[in-house]
């Protein structure tokens, strides 16, 4: 082989992707403005009222943001290695490192991901007046999601043979987020999701393997503890509070686990599901790499 | 004019009793051998050299020799070992009787011990050569190594008193001088004239060092081919130079007949290396592969390639073409059968010095043609030259194929291409010129191609053999032009059968037989075909000869051309 290392190697493939990115500027434009737009419509039809502790539908806003970053990740990735696919192939043939490339795609992906993130949050702080330290949750949270999106995207992109199902995956992807969410009350659900009887008081099986039921619960609950102390805005809070409960988006044995951990609900579960969702991150990051290297290699 | 009468009647001695060497092989080989002769003698017949050698006996070259300085002595003998073993092994079979009468000179001369090292070094016998060379090391003037001595270079390099060591790296031809602890590298084939450090930042591969051996100085040579003995085995290919030869061993000042471009650069400038897993040779037996386990796509494939070749795979749409191509590159499955590189079966190992060039571009689209190249070289090679030398050998590349126009242009601006599909193939081949591989693998290079372009490309890639490089090419139909340039087809049925497999000029005769319809005449000549499958052909032949015609029907026209 060329014995180059696999650092020199990531180096040049993050300078290459980022090479890339800067000669698709179109594409770059048309991303950076959809992400502040997106916000700006969500913002407008989530203005319930001008003051954050009175809009009843700031959780909503939430929902949709982490519905877009979705959305965000798997349109900047699920075309991405189906795009390089030979020319990886050709690479590694010559003893280039697949891993080398797919963490450089990961990284700018990632990259720009964070860029939309802040877009999206800033425009969503200057219309809907949400404090500061709140964005900057939010933004994490988000974030979060657009990342576990892009493993998806990847891994839909290393599985695909072409562009066209590849596109017609992407809803497959998006709808059962925003079905099992956990917007969308689970009572008011068929009761068959919930395969067995004992589920009945928690969130149905299928969502509990959706990214986005985890982000939700973290956000909320996150929003709920960042805001502690602040009066006016634990007003507000009763009513998340409420609204949780009503979804049961934690079931009561889940609940009775963490406290016998010492972990109350409404203190540390935000940060319990973030845990949560850097597994899945982990796991569709490794899931697709796998993917992707057994498609390169046996191609 | 005597003593090159005693080297042509010793060869023709040799050359006799085996066989293997025309007497044009002896003329050519003994007029080299020789210092002094004149333009004239080289001139004179196959006929004038018998009757000027014809009283000459075994019996008088040996005491010639005898007389010979010993310098002169070894290098007659080493070149005449070398040339007739290597043709022989070559060809595959060693002639008993050759190396006796071969071992009977050298043992009459006196110098059993140097046919022994060099019979075990030719049998790549290292071991032992070098046991018996340390046995002799007091007697040695030189020894030569072939590359694949190369590590075992590295230890016994202080081992030996020898004053030359004499081994060859790609295109260079090394002489290490012990005595004077200089290093002599003599290029052939290296028209463009390149310096050094540019050539070898050419090699990329496992440092060859030479700090164990103290060199002074070193000096860079550019040689005309055609001065060279081309001594061949599977391996590779040696040049050797007598009348280099000759004036260094015998210790005389080198004459500056040859341009000089490098002299007395410091060490910290030579930083060659050597390739390794060089790929000299393919070979497939029987080779049948395919997709899944229970379907070959090609079957019965046969052939057996050498550097510096350009082959061509022939045969209509879907008759398996691309997937023997894929074979190679592990992306469709051998399921029967060898195929071999170097002889070893084919492994990863050898990746690295294959380059797969698919019909498809495999460019990266939103990269200009600098981009693309720059990264591809990175990628492979991380940061061994600085950007400028990057990019003077991208822009070489570019050059040699004549698309440096397009250097900074995009691939692809607002939905469609900027650059033509010809000047995306030539991108393609120079991507996988700057990996310096041994073995490119082209789908329909000439796909989508005006036919001045095709030619054009065709012409390209067999200059770019002629770096001892092997080129495997898919193509349907080529012009006649074209096809002059294929050292070997591999042709194929639309069944995925290899049915034939020959040199390029060979084709044109069996073919020109087939139409004929001499069931007789071709049948003869079939036994003679090397790769084919006898019975194969007859069934073709019997059934298939419709399908076998509109395949072939164009290839007849080449032959009255």
């Amino acid at each position: 082989m060329f014995n180059n290392p696999i650092t020199t190697q990531i180096n040049y493939q993050l300078r290459r992707q980022f090479k890339i990115k800067s000669y698709e500027k179109l594409n770059l434009i048309v991303s950076f403005f959809i992400a502040p737009l997106l916000s700006f419509l969500s913002t407008y039809i989530f203005r319930a009222n001008d003051d954050l502790v009175q809009n009843s539908s700031y959780p909503n806003y939430l929902f949709f943001m982490l519905i877009s970053a979705i959305f965000f990740g798997l349109i900047s990735s699920v075309f991405e290695i189906i795009k390089d696919k030979n020319m990886v192939q050709r690479e590694y043939l010559g003893g280039v490192s697949i891993f080398g490339y797919y963490l450089s795609k990961y990284y700018v992906l990632s990259f720009f991901g964070l860029i939309q993130t802040l877009l999206y949050n800033l425009v969503g702080m200057l219309f809907l007046h949400i404090p500061w330290a709140l964005v900057a949750f939010n933004s994490v949270v988000m974030f979060f999601v657009i990342v576990v999106s892009i493993s998806f995207g990847l891994f839909v992109s290393s599985f695909a043979r072409n562009n066209m199902i590849a596109s017609n995956l992407i809803p497959v992807l998006i709808i059962p987020q925003i079905l099992l969410g956990g917007l969308i009350p689970y009572q008011d659900m068929d009761k068959s999701i919930y395969m067995w009887e004992e589920n009945f008081n928690k969130a149905p099986p299928i969502a509990q393997i959706m990214p986005v039921k985890y982000a939700y619960e973290a956000i909320v609950t996150g929003n709920v503890i960042f805001t502690t102390g602040n009066k006016e805005i634990n007003d507000q809070i009763a009513q998340m509070v409420d609204y949780l409960q009503d979804n049961q988006f934690m079931s009561m044995q889940t609940e009775s686990f963490l406290s016998k951990l010492g972990i109350s609900y409404f203190t540390d579960t935000w940060f319990v599901n973030l845990l949560i969702i850097l597994g899945f991150i982990l796991i569709t990051f490794t899931l697709g790499f796998a993917l992707f290297h057994r498609r390169i290699f046996h191609a | 004019m005597n003593n090159l009468a005693y080297i042509y009647k010793l060869w023709i001695e040799i050359a006799q009793i085996s066989g293997t060497l025309t007497t044009s092989d002896v003329l050519l080989a003994a007029k080299r051998l020789v210092e002094g002769h004149s333009d004239a003698d080289i001139k004179m017949s196959i006929e004038e050299f018998d009757e000027f050698a014809k009283d000459i006996s075994l019996e008088d070259i040996i005491r010639y020799l005898k007389e010979l300085t010993p310098s002169k002595k070894y290098i007659i003998l080493i070149n005449l070992f070398m040339v007739i073993m290597l043709k022989n092994i070559h060809k595959e079979k060693i002639n008993k009787k050759q190396i006796e009468a071969l071992k009977e000179v050298y043992i009459q001369l006196e110098l059993p011990y140097l046919y022994d090292i060099l019979y075990l070094l030719m049998s790549k016998k290292y071991h032992k050569a070098h046991t018996t060379i340390a046995k002799h090391a007091n007697n040695m003037d030189f020894i030569c190594f072939d590359q694949s001595a190369k590590s075992e270079l590295n230890q016994s390099f202080q081992a030996y008193k020898v004053s030359f060591i004499i081994f060859k790296i790609d295109d260079f031809f090394l002489l290490l001088n012990n005595e004077s602890e200089s290093l002599h590298i003599y290029s052939y084939k290296n028209k463009k004239q390149l310096s050094l450090y540019e050539k070898c930042q050419e090699f990329k591969e496992e440092s060859f060092s030479f700090a164990n051996h103290p060199i002074r100085n070193h000096s860079i040579y550019y040689i005309n081919e055609e001065s060279f003995i081309r001594i061949t085995n599977e391996k590779e290919v040696i040049y050797l130079d007598i009348n280099v030869l000759i004036k260094l061993f015998s210790k005389e000042t080198p004459i500056q007949f040859l341009v000089s471009e490098i002299i007395y650069k410091t060490r910290d400038n030579f930083n060659c290396s050597i390739v390794k897993d060089h790929i000299y040779n393919i070979k497939a037996k029987d080779l049948s592969a395919g997709y899944s386990k229970n379907k070959a796509i090609v079957k019965n494939v046969n052939f057996n390639v050498q550097e510096g070749e350009l082959v061509a795979i022939m045969g209509p749409s879907g008759s398996g073409k691309t997937t023997l191509l894929r074979t190679f590159v592990n992306q469709a499955k051998k399921l029967q059968g060898e195929l071999l590189i170097n002889n070893e079966n084919i492994s990863q190992n050898y990746f690295h010095r294959i380059g797969y060039v698919p019909q498809d571009d495999v460019l990266i689209k939103d990269l200009n043609v600098y981009d693309n190249m720059y990264y591809y070289y990175r990628l492979h090679f991380g940061k061994q030259a600085s950007d400028a030398d990057v990019d003077k050998l991208i822009s070489k590349q570019l050059r040699n194929l004549g698309i440096i126009e397009i250097k900074h242009s995009p691939v692809f601006k607002n939905g469609k291409y900027t650059i033509s599909g010809g000047q995306r193939k030539r991108l393609n081949i120079a991507l996988e010129l700057l990996k310096d591989v041994d073995l490119i693998l082209m789908d329909e290079p000439t796909s989508g191609l005006s036919s001045l372009d095709s030619e054009n490309i065709i012409q390209e890639l067999k200059q770019i053999t002629l770096r001892n490089k092997i080129i495997i090419i898919n193509i349907h139909q080529p012009s006649a032009s074209m096809y002059r340039e294929f050292d070997q087809v591999v042709v194929f049925n639309e069944d995925g059968n290899n049915i034939y497999t020959n040199t390029a000029h060979e084709v044109l005769n069996i073919f020109k037989l087939v139409k004929t319809e001499d069931t007789y005449v071709f049948n003869e000549r079939r036994v003679d075909l090397e790769g084919g499958d006898p019975e194969l052909l007859l069934e073709i032949q019997a059934e298939e000869k419709s399908t076998f015609w509109n395949l072939f029907s164009y290839l007849n026209n080449f032959t009255g051309k």
